[in-house]
């Protein structure tokens, strides 16, 4: 029999069978709210209006999805081809075309992506809340009497940290807090090891990972952890060591640093530098003290030979008028007329005879001429 | 021993000698007994003089401090 041969009611439109099956999806309870797994593909967004279309695909099949606006406005991060998503979607068909799709209601992001995301929320959350504030970060004290350090027991790390602390500050005393770094658990290890911490007075905190090939920080990026540490009561350290990621717990530290030799030198002056500056302050003290030294002596020397000018100037001053009072003398000498034939007599007494009452006759007199002295007596005298 | 009178006092009493000789009124005896005194004076004044610039001389050779 030909198909042509069947009775019209069993003839169903496009339409008709269209609407059959949509209606037998629609029915169905269990297609009514479904989650769905996959990859996505072929993303369209419709421009202007904002609607998604793509496919969801695994190893061997795929299907339509729609994203109106609507829904996709409420997404918090962007739809991308390659994510890995779950949907919340109810199942359909669209008459017009005779297509099967997934209308969906919910999108969220799985696996690596979905952590990714998850960890950045938490970051924009935690740096609203200003947790990793610039103005927060305190000074690191290079004269440390004690040091706090977070490091797995026996890592490289905290070898590398005393090592170096003793070598540059050997007067810094190191309190060693051993706690897991990664794996399961080490989260709460290192909240434990910090508060134990906080307990102690110590002037800088590291918290330090390093050496080992393994990519797992998820332990600083916990929010709990991160939280102490942006709480700390004194300042933190934080080598974890990888440039790439970022931990949070690096962000809400006070210094970041690579590497855990790093953070000890970060945290403490080297010794070297002490003595250099002693150094320094000797040879400065020094030069100051000789050149103060130097500049009495001169002036000193100086005075030496001021007093000198002085007093052999006031020694000629009074040589001067000594030579003028000789000149002066020589000039009144009485003795000069005795030259020129004039003679001094003297008597018996010693008297210069100026008169002849001043002898009598027998006395003995002495005459003084130029060149001696002669002696006679008196033999007349006879007034003029 | 007479004690020896200070260079200023010396030279005070040699200019008083001085003004003395040249009044006219002055005797003779008088005018060669000062000038006697003169003549002494001039020459302690003079080994005063000396012996103050020795002593000058000897604190100043000292080395410079």
């Amino acid at each position: 029999m030909a198909l042509t041969d069947n009775p019209a009611s069993l003839i169903y439109s496009v339409t008709e069978i269209n609407e059959y099956v949509k209606h037998l999806l629609k029915s169905d309870e269990n297609l009514r709210y479904v989650l769905v797994r996959g990859e996505v593909s072929n993303l369209k967004v419709q421009a202007g209006v904002g609607h998604h279309y793509f496919s969801l695909k695994d190893e061997e099949s795929m299907v339509s999805v729609t994203l109106f606006a609507r829904e996709a406005n409420r997404l918090d991060f962007a739809l991308e081809n390659g994510m890995e998503v779950i949907v919340l979607a109810s199942v359909d068909l669209y008459v017009g075309r005779g297509t099967y799709q997934l209308n969906a209601l919910q999108v969220e992001q799985v696996g690596e992506g979905k952590a990714l995301a998850d960890l950045e929320k938490l970051k924009q959350k935690l740096n609203a809340e200003g947790l990793f504030a610039p103005e927060k970060k305190r000074k690191i004290n290079i004269f440390p009497k004690r040091i706090g350090v977070i490091s797995a027991k026996g890592s490289a790390a905290i070898k590398d940290i005393t090592y170096n602390v003793f070598r540059r500050y050997p007067c810094a005393e190191i309190y060693f807090f051993p706690s897991q770094v990664q794996g399961e658990g080490a989260a709460e290890d290192l909240v434990r090891a910090f508060d134990l911490s906080q307990k102690c007075e110590l002037d800088t905190l590291i918290i330090s990972r390093g050496g080992g090939a393994s990519e797992d920080l998820a332990a600083f990026n916990d929010e709990t952890l991160v939280r102490r540490v942006a709480a700390s009561k004194m300042p933190v350290i934080s080598a974890i060591g990888h440039e790439i990621d970022t931990t949070l717990v690096e962000l809400a530290s006070d210094l970041r640093v690579s590497t855990p030799t790093g953070a000890a030198e970060a945290a403490t002056i080297d010794k070297r530098e002490i003595e250099q500056s002693l150094f320094s302050y000797e040879e400065e003290m020094n030069e100051i003290i000789s050149g103060k030294v130097k500049e009495i002596r001169d002036r000193v020397n100086q005075y030496k030979k001021d007093i000198n000018n002085i007093l052999i100037h006031k020694l000629d001053l009074i040589k001067s008028e000594l030579n003028s009072k000789k000149s002066l003398l020589e000039s009144l000498n009485p003795y000069s007329v005795l030259s020129r034939g004039y003679s001094l007599t003297y008597n018996e007494e010693g008297k210069v005879v100026t008169s002849i009452e001043e002898v009598n006759e027998g006395e003995e007199i002495k005459t003084l001429v130029n060149n001696g002295e002669i002696t006679s007596r008196v033999s007349k005298k006879e007034k003029k | 021993m007479e004690k020896e009178e200070s260079l200023k006092e010396q030279l005070a009493r040699l200019d008083e000698i001085v003004s003395k000789m040249s009044e006219s009124e002055i005797s003779i005896d008088e005018s060669l007994s000062l000038y006697d005194e003169a003549k002494k004076l001039i020459k302690s004044i003079e080994e005063l003089l000396s012996k103050t610039e020795e002593n000058i001389k000897e604190i100043l050779k000292e080395e410079d401090i």
